[in-house]
């Protein structure tokens, strides 16, 4: 019996020491995301069109490859709006993985994969553009807002998959 | 340990640079860092301001003018306006001003070029002459109203929905000794979303 318990001590203390190794073994990848601006759209009047203001920036990976992206706003629930007037103005948001690339639409506080980089991690950051971010407010939620100032902010987050 | 003077001024100078820009209500972008997920913020900004947009008018023609009764016309027109919820009301002001008369700049009145009549111009917020209020040339009339959902559309592509309603009356006292001839006027509506 005594024989057995410690088998069982030593059969438990192995695959300590193993998931222990695999932890150890597995080590996360690096991603970085960089080169945001600010987007002032200025003094804006209704128009029959979508206002959009574009925004390169830079997604680098220790290594290269496929990586996620979600993105969360500053109006209720994180969702894309800007605070200002009476009610929320809602903007919308699309993603590419190129620098001119017209992207995906991204909704509010969900991630989306399939992304690619193809920019290596450096200790000096980010070095170039390889991402479009691109804001977009349509012409009737601009008409319908009160006027005044409004601002809020675009959190962008990225992971490598 | 020496004491720079002007680097103590410039982190001074930052700080307050900092505060002020801060106190506006905005942040600058925020870079992500390296990590197993990195988050970078933008702030985005802009202002608007009221746009209003009147639409639908078409000129008045009276023809040849019975002598025996008041003439009358009216149309109607598009109010167009932003900042104005879709399925709230938005109020605006509408002042007319006629081509005057040796009082009054602003008065409703038709000329041949030798004599004058006198018009009566009466607006409505809504789409028939029913509930018209009549209009004094160059005072602006407050409390109209419109559904924004229609204020919006009429701005953003024209007349769509038609909101409003000018009429015009020619009283036949008016006419009494005007000499005979085509008599012609501009009246001009001003729109002033609230």
């Amino acid at each position: 019996m005594r024989g057995l318990s410690t088998f069982l001590a030593l059969s438990l203390f192995a695959t300590t020491l193993s998931a222990s190794l695999m932890a150890v073994s597995v080590r996360a990848q690096t991603i970085q995301v960089a080169a945001l601006s600010d987007i002032d759209f200025g003094q804006t009047t209704p128009t029959i069109g979508t206002l959009r203001r574009r925004l390169g920036l830079c997604v680098a990976m220790e290594t290269p490859g496929a990586y996620r992206v979600s993105a969360r706003g500053t109006g209720p629930g994180g969702e894309f709006a800007l605070k200002g007037g009476v009610a929320p103005l809602p903007f919308g948001v699309r993603f590419s993985d190129r620098r001119n690339g017209r992207g995906r639409v991204l909704p509010a506080m969900v991630e989306l994969a399939g992304f690619q980089s193809r920019l290596p991690l450096r200790r000096s950051g980010c070095r170039r553009l390889n991402a479009l971010l691109t804001i977009s407010l349509p012409g009737a939620a601009l008409a319908a807002a009160a006027a005044g100032r409004y601002s809020g902010s675009l959190l962008v987050t990225v992971s490598p998959e | 340990m020496s004491f720079n003077p002007f680097a103590r001024a410039a982190r001074v100078v930052a700080t307050l640079a900092a505060m002020a820009f801060l106190s506006d209500g905005t942040q600058a972008a925020t870079q992500g860092s390296a990590g197993p997920t990195s988050e970078g913020r933008s702030e985005i900004t802009l202002t608007t301001g009221l746009s209003a947009r009147l639409t639908g008018l078409s000129d008045f023609a009276f023809g040849s003018l019975d002598s025996s009764s008041d003439a009358a016309a009216d149309q109607n027109l598009c109010v167009g306006r932003s900042g104005v919820g879709l399925f709230a009301n938005g109020a605006y002001r509408i002042r007319a001003s006629g081509d005057g008369d040796g009082t009054d700049v602003n008065a409703f009145t038709l000329s041949n070029g030798i004599d004058r009549i006198a018009y009566r111009v009466f607006f409505n917020d809504a789409v028939g002459t029913a509930g018209r209020t009549p209009l004094v040339g160059g005072v602006t009339l407050p409390n109209q109203q419109g559904l924004g959902l229609f204020e919006v559309f009429n701005l953003l592509f024209g007349c769509v929905a038609t909101n409003a309603n000018l009429s015009i009356e020619i009283p036949v006292a008016a006419r009494a000794g005007a000499s005979s001839g085509i008599y012609t006027g501009t009246l001009t509506l001003t729109l002033i979303p609230d």
